[in-house]
């Protein structure tokens, strides 16, 4: 079957398996910051946004995209870069698998909550799951990247 | 998982007939525990179209369309007044990126034991509408032996009530491995035990006692233990359970007490 979706603002048409899930296409289409880990919708790794929503990619059928816009890491461009290096000076880069899902949760959260406190921002993260680090430096990246933006 | 065809259906007609039509027909819900089964379906039929990712107030009841989300209804004023239980159920659930794709009709469906939205809704007045037209009580659905049904809308009827819902977890996203959910309206009460680990089920003997106005707690928890069934599996023994279960149940009628 063929779709038709926008990704990162350009227009994607493209023939799918009606089986193929989201994950899989964008990875066919050079996206690769979306990244694969658990499979069972636990871990956060394949976060992605579907019109402004953040959902889990390796759960959502590419045929049910159609008409929808999807952002992911690459579409972010200079603010990827911008908590990337937040999260780098805090010590929470070590084997970086899970950052560009964290990324997304993080973007979705600040669309979505007006200055939250860190228990709402555990709860919104608390489907990103990292193995590395103990979650206190992407805590105090998060704080600075919010601040940041009220700075500015 | 596999599917030969992708079908955005345009009527819950339509989605009864393609159900009629072959066994192998499936609607698709989240997708979550779906696509974690290695079977290969004829037709996976889309029901995002048809107008059901709605939450509708009503005079006496709300009414949840299939298609909405578990995030809609964590956010929903509505269901923050009048049904408080399911959004704090729904709120432990996974994160935030799961249960914006998990949908209510899909949790409902599936009647797994260790549903939080089951326990949740079972302390409330809920009927559960299928095909378009009939409808059934949530207790009667959950019970029921899983058919090729289309669940359309769960409909909550508006009461003023006090709920207390527990669960313990391996970890904090986990699923449950026990649900102890109580609720009181009008002085009657209703105790769900759930992730026995089989489908969640009334404690009937337990809410008569209540009713009638018992306060001794080791009677309570010992007429509960007597009548539900614990079991054991790779997330808790029964043992772990049936001590969680007494705790629960204390704290929720000293809770629905106040």
């Amino acid at each position: 079957m063929e779709i038709t979706c926008k990704i990162n603002g350009k227009i994607y048409t493209d023939t799918i398996n009606p089986s193929e899930f989201l994950i899989d296409f964008l990875r066919r289409n050079g996206l690769v910051s979306v990244k694969r880990g658990c499979e069972t919708s636990n871990c956060g790794l394949c976060s992605v946004l579907i019109n402004g929503k953040v959902s889990l990619s390796c759960s959502v059928l590419a045929a049910s995209v159609v008409d929808k816009e999807i952002l992911t890491l690459e579409g972010l461009g200079e603010e990827s870069l911008r908590i990337g290096m937040l999260m780098a000076a805090e010590g929470t880069e070590q084997c970086g698998y899970c950052s560009p899902g964290f990324i997304m949760s993080v973007i979705s959260m600040k669309n979505n909550l007006k200055d939250p406190s860190e228990e709402n921002i555990k709860q919104y993260l608390a489907g990103n799951l990292c193995r590395c680090s103990g979650y206190e430096g992407q805590m105090r990246a998060i704080k600075n990247y919010l601040k940041d933006g009220k700075n500015e | 998982m596999n599917f030969k065809k992708y079908v955005v259906a345009h009527s819950v007609n339509e989605v009864n007939e393609l159900l009629a039509k072959s066994r192998n027909n499936i609607i698709l819900g989240g997708m979550h525990w779906l696509k974690q089964n290695r079977k290969t379906y004829s037709i996976g039929i889309d029901i995002s179209k048809l107008g059901l990712d709605e939450i509708i107030e009503f005079d006496d009841r709300i009414e949840i369309g299939a298609a909405v989300s578990l995030r809609d209804i964590e956010e929903s004023e509505l269901l923050k007044k009048y049904c408080n239980v399911l959004v704090e159920a729904v709120s432990k659930i996974v994160g935030v990126q799961f249960r914006n794709t998990a949908t209510i009709g899909g949790s409902v469906y599936s009647r797994f034991g260790f549903s939080d939205v089951i326990a949740a809704l079972l302390t409330t007045n809920t009927l559960v509408e299928v095909n378009g037209n009939d409808q059934i009580a949530l207790h009667q659905f959950v019970q029921s032996k899983i058919s090729k049904t289309f669940v359309t809308k769960i409909i909550i009827k508006k009461e003023v009530s006090k709920f207390a819902y527990y669960t313990m977890r391996k970890s904090a996203t986990d699923i449950p491995y026990i649900i102890v959910s109580l609720s009181k309206t009008d002085n009657r009460y209703k105790v769900v035990v759930g992730a026995r680990p089989s489908r969640a089920i009334y404690a009937l003997e337990t809410m008569k006692k209540l009713d009638e106005g018992v306060t001794d707690i080791e009677e309570l928890t010992n007429t509960l233990l007597n009548e539900v069934d614990l079991g054991s599996n790779v997330f808790s023994s029964k043992d772990y359970r049936e001590h969680l279960v007494k705790v629960f149940l204390k704290r929720g009628v000293n809770s629905l007490w106040k």
